[in-house]
């Protein structure tokens, strides 16, 4: 019987949290553009006698995370020191949470193709983040030999490390962990998550079960530098893997790195015994004590969740699972929906007309929904006239364009647009009546022909526009708005 | 426990210390006496004790986020021994005990 | 003005009302200096050109009418594991080579606030590791008493410096007994404060949770003046703490320990110090016993059976992690190398003496996997044991009387082949680091060889005052500390 296999994935994601300043000392954080080596201090560079003090924002960010996630968050936490030399590590440790971390045991739902699955949270905990090293040859003094520039600006930042339980089986799964995860700590105002630029980080860690009963090492794979690197990476090292068991080989348990040029993972260090980072209690910081009111005024903070939202969406408000998922993605654009929804707009044409015409300005011009032109409160009112049968679509849109060019309120866009309370004239009730007369030639023709003597087809095409602008204008008007029309193919024709 | 010149190679590694071949035995010696004397803490009755320690129970305090530039940052890039522009220079890094990034 | 040396608080009164000027202080301090350093060699750094720059600044704020502080003019010399901006900090190694820092040690600002004068860095056992302060790059100390022998470590720059009478205050850091041997040693007071009394920013990390600034001084009101000036806490260090607002010049003006309870230590009794030094135990007790306190049998066996291991573990392993990040890259030495792991090997190799080096590869040992739980996690337990043994001692003690040393200063090059014999020799002292407890050792007096003796007081956590009270009834009973009269052994 041919093999198979089963796919274990779990994830340890490092998100830079959203800070002024940096973990354990004052240097601010928008570190990115600046000149190398200025947001720096004693105890970012690590020298002699300096000594840290904790950001209270990261760690009202790191339990804020951590309850969105359902981790309980112990009253008592802890740093301590993770010990190895290297150039971007100024005092040879990390501070990090080891023994006792902020938070544990959570869960988080992801979604695919519409079906739920949950995957579990081992951990959270806080960490600052290391230098850039930036690898090259030096201009002038150590010709030919390659040097490490080191740039101390990023030492410092606070992260939320959040390690997944190995519940994922798939690299879709994977995708689907590390988008959920980015989109949570970007509704919650943690992290602008952008992978990119290396705000949000992915070690993956990967294993097989074989059908035969043997189990593969665990490889941790380095260097995923954006979710599309993270599915490449995983399928690489899955078939690789299952490959070495297929051939009767071994897979040892390493950290092996991605290179994303060539599409595959290399060994870092071979046989190399394991890291001994001798982890103890980093003395300079008393024990992180969170309390019951901590808890409660972060709690007071907390956003729906982006999946409560998006359940919400498809449960309550009826609309498919794809819709719900993308009007929830964002927690601008959610928001936008709901107040647009409070201001009148039924749900169905709100979340027809946000995932459309506003999700299509906002992706065009990269804009956050508050520098929209219009607001929820006037696209929740012209909408409500959609809704009430007194708007056309057509004509709504236009006064949208109208809203959005002019930066007109509703009222104002609507008078420009030609539509007034009590009637549509003019340029817009002209449209209608080309558009009808344009879409039913043979029925033109015999007007302008004569040969309409009972007026029948007149009527028809009359009605016809009478329902594209949804009724809203005089009888009268329509009629001599047709006449016109006519009269001017006539005059074309003759 | 029995301590020889592979235990004292081992943490002269993990110290990023290398010690010469003449001093190795006597810093095997040294480990020794040392250790003798640490074993006299078995005589401690430390039986289903909690290691965590915490002098007075003061719990961490907490600072406000608020930015603040250091102005000194000049002075500090002066100490490196190599430096070019703005970097610290080091070289190149390979070698074994050398440990990942974060 | 007088050619000897005056206290601290005579200097800044006198500064202060015009009847002499800093510039004059500081230059009699720096007279004594360059007469006697040949001998002592207790500095490392003189800060000559800007000490009197400094002196000059207070004596034009003192003509412009403003406050100069209550150290205004005082010339006082710190160790040098305490940063100074842009004067060389070495930590007496070569590892830190010119280095000159960015910033200020916290306690190095509060002195200088208080109008202080900082004359010079004090020679030190390299990194504050040691007992003798001989373990240093720049040379040994002698002990000013007699300079055959140690001032005592790590902190012997500093005592030496004020029992030599170059200043009338010093500072020092006590990680297992570093400011309260040497002050034994070399005949002044020395006080360690409680952990976290006294903010350690911009101390040179030894070994963190044990680290502690203090003074020395040859009188207790000039301890209580610098204590005033030091304690309190600094949000730069977050392990630092302060209970109330202790007035201590006021508690050595009216020592009042009436009714209060004097801990003997039970194991310290019989046999294990040389004769004068029990003596001075004997006396101090009685003194003590004259001005109304009562004695109480108190015991330690789990500080002085396990204290040593304990502290030998802990305070190595501290050391390893802080002491890693000396790496050649930032500041320091740094020696050339194709790699940089090459560079880390050859620049420790060749920064880090070998007392140094023996104490951090003992701390990668007791931390390393396999060997952690059987050493480190069993430190911790045992010094929670110590820390709870102290709390039943001050339940029927106030204050515990006991050795800070047990015997009169040793002759240099007496532990050159045996370093561990050299660690026990700081028996007495470091279970009240373990602790975190105030420790003060008190000058009692000089045999007729010309060296001293003493006793150390300890109190329970945050209860520094009690010591300078103890001290000072003490202190009225055996006289101060008189300056070294200098090399006539």
């Amino acid at each position: 019987m041919a093999l198979t296999f089963e796919t274990v994935i779990g994830l340890e994601v490092h998100v830079q949290l959203s800070t002024n300043s940096k973990l354990f000392c004052p240097c601010p954080t928008d570190y990115v553009g600046q000149e190398p080596n200025s947001f720096v201090c004693p105890v970012c560079l690590g020298l002699p006698g300096s000594l840290p003090s904790l950001n209270a924002r990261a760690v009202q960010l790191g339990v804020k995370i951590a309850l969105a996630l359902g981790c309980s968050v112990p009253r008592v936490s802890r740093f301590d020191r993770k010990h190895y030399f290297y150039p971007d590590l100024p005092k040879a440790f990390q501070v990090s949470q080891f023994g006792l971390p902020l938070a544990e045991k959570g869960a988080m739902p992801i979604f695919l193709g519409g079906l739920k699955k949950t995957v579990g949270v081992t951990r959270l905990h806080l960490e600052e983040d290391a230098g850039k090293l930036l690898h090259g040859t030096p201009d002038g003094r150590l010709s030919g030999a390659s040097i490490t520039r080191v740039d101390y600006n990023r030492a410092g930042i606070p992260l939320a490390e959040i390690v997944s339980e190995p519940d994922m089986s798939t690299p879709m799964e994977a995708r689907e962990y590390v988008l959920s995860l980015r989109r949570l700590v970007r509704y919650l105002g943690a992290s602008d998550g952008d992978m990119e630029s290396g705000s949000l980080r992915v070690d993956v860690n990967v294993s097989q079960k074989c059908s035969d009963g043997r189990v593969g090492g665990r490889v941790e794979v380095k260097n995923v530098n954006s979710v599309r690197a993270m599915e490449r990476a995983l399928e690489y090292e899955i078939s690789r893997q299952r490959e070495v068991l297929l051939s009767g080989g071994q897979v040892y348990r390493e950290t092996r790195h991605w290179d994303d040029s060539n599409g595959s993972t290399r060994g870092t260090r071979g046989k190399e015994e394991a890291q001994d980072y001798r982890y103890f209690p980093e003395p300079d910081l008393p024990p992180l004590v969170i309390d019951d009111s901590f808890i409660r005024a972060v709690e007071k903070d907390l956003p729906e969740l982006p999946w409560e939202k998006r359940e919400r969406f498809q449960v309550e408000w009826g609309l498919s699972s794809e819709d719900a998922s993308t009007l929830s993605e964002r927690l601008d654009l959610a928001e936008f929906l709901e107040e647009t929804v409070a201001h009148g707009a039924g749900r169905g044409s709100a979340a027809n007309w946000v995932k459309t015409e506003v999700l299509r300005i906002l992706n065009e011009t990269g804009i956050e929904t508050d520098a929209l032109p219009f607001t929820p409160r006037s696209l929740g009112a012209l909408l409500a006239k959609v809704d009430e049968g007194s708007l056309s679509n057509t004509a709504a849109r236009g006064v949208l364009e109208v809203m959005g060019r002019e930066g007109l309120g509703l009222e104002e866009a609507m008078r420009k647009a030609g539509i007034v309370p009590g009637g549509v004239k003019g340029d817009l009730l002209t449209e209608a009546v080309r558009e009808v007369l344009q879409g039913h030639p043979e029925e033109t023709a015999l007007v302008l022909s004569g040969s309409d003597s009972s007026g029948k087809k007149r009527k028809y095409l009359q009605g016809l526009v009478m329902r594209e602008i949804k009724g809203q204008a005089l009888v009268g008007d329509v009629s001599a708005a047709i006449d016109r029309e006519l009269d001017l193919m006539k005059g074309f024709r003759e | 426990m029995e301590i020889d010149d592979k235990i004292v190679k081992r943490a002269a590694a993990l110290s990023g210390i290398e010690i010469e071949e003449e001093k190795t035995e006597a810093m095997v010696e040294f480990f020794r006496e040392l250790v003798g004397h640490f074993q006299g803490l078995e005589r401690c009755d430390i039986e289903g004790m909690d290691p965590f320690f915490d002098l007075d129970g003061t719990p961490c305090p907490l600072r406000e986020d608020e930015p603040v530039r250091w102005e000194n940052g000049d002075e500090a890039l002066e100490a490196g021994s190599l430096r070019e522009g703005p970097f610290f220079i080091v070289p190149p890094i390979s070698g074994a005990g050398v440990a990942d990034e974060i | 003005m007088k050619s000897e040396p005056m206290d601290a608080a005579v200097i800044a009164s006198a500064v202060a009302g015009r009847k002499c000027s800093a510039v004059e202080v500081v230059s009699a301090s720096l007279e004594r200096i360059a007469a006697q350093e040949p001998r002592l060699n207790a500095l490392i750094t003189v800060m000559a050109d800007r000490a009197l720059e400094r002196a000059a600044f207070i004596d034009r704020q003192v003509a412009s009418g403003g406050d100069p502080g209550p150290l205004a003019g005082v010339p006082v010399v710190v160790k040098d594991n305490l940063c100074t901006r842009g004067v060389r900090t070495t930590c007496g190694s070569r590892m830190l080579g010119n280095w000159k820092p960015p910033y200020d040690a916290a306690v190095v600002e509060m002195l200088e606030e208080a109008g202080a004068v900082i004359v010079g860095k004090s020679n030190m056992d390299e990194f504050a590791m040691g007992s003798t302060s001989e373990h240093s790059r720049f040379g040994p100390v002698s002990n000013p008493r007699d300079p055959s022998r140690v001032p005592g470590g790590s902190s012997g720059g500093s005592a030496a410096s004020v029992a030599a009478g170059y200043v009338p205050i010093a500072l020092g850091s006590d990680t297992g007994g570093s400011i309260r041997q040497p002050a034994a040693f070399c005949g002044v007071h020395g006080l360690k404060p409680t952990y976290g009394a006294v903010s350690r920013w911009g101390l040179v990390a030894f070994a963190s949770s044990l680290d502690q600034v203090g003074p020395f001084s040859r009188s207790v009101a000039d301890m209580a003046l610098t204590m005033d000036v030091i304690y309190g806490r600094d949000p730069r260090d977050s392990t630092s703490n302060e209970r109330g607002r202790p007035r201590f010049a006021e508690g050595a003006l009216n020592p009042s320990v009436r009714g209060t309870r004097v801990g003997i230590v039970r194991e310290f009794r019989e046999g294990v110090l040389e004769q004068p030094l029990a003596k001075a135990i004997e006396d101090a007790a009685l003194a003590l016993g004259e001005s109304g306190c009562a004695m109480a049998d108190v015991s330690l066996e789990e500080s002085v059976t396990f204290g040593l291991p304990c502290y030998y573990i802990i305070s190595p392993a501290e050391a390893s992690s802080n002491l890693a990040r000396f790496d050649g890259a930032r500041y320091g030495l740094r020696m050339d190398a194709p790699d940089f792991v090459s560079q880390l090997l050859l620049t420790r190799g060749a920064g880090f003496g070998d007392e140094v080096k023996r104490r951090i590869l003992t701390g990668s040992f007791v931390l390393s996997s396999g060997y952690y739980d059987a050493f480190y996690t069993t430190a911790l337990k045992v010094r929670k044991k110590i820390c709870a043994e102290f709390d039943r001692a001050f339940t029927s003690a106030d204050v515990i009387l006991m050795p800070a040393v047990s015997s009169f200063p040793f002759k240099k090059g007496n532990f050159d082949d045996d370093p561990v014999g050299m660690y026990k020799s700081d028996l007495f002292t470091l279970p009240v680091n373990l602790a975190g407890l105030p420790g003060m050792t008190v000058f009692t007096g000089l045999e007729r060889s010309g060296l001293p003796t003493s006793v150390q007081l300890v109190a329970p956590r945050w209860q520094d005052q009690r010591l300078i009270k103890y001290a000072a009834v003490i202190e009225k009973k055996f006289g101060r500390s008189p300056v070294a009269t200098g090399g006539c052994f």
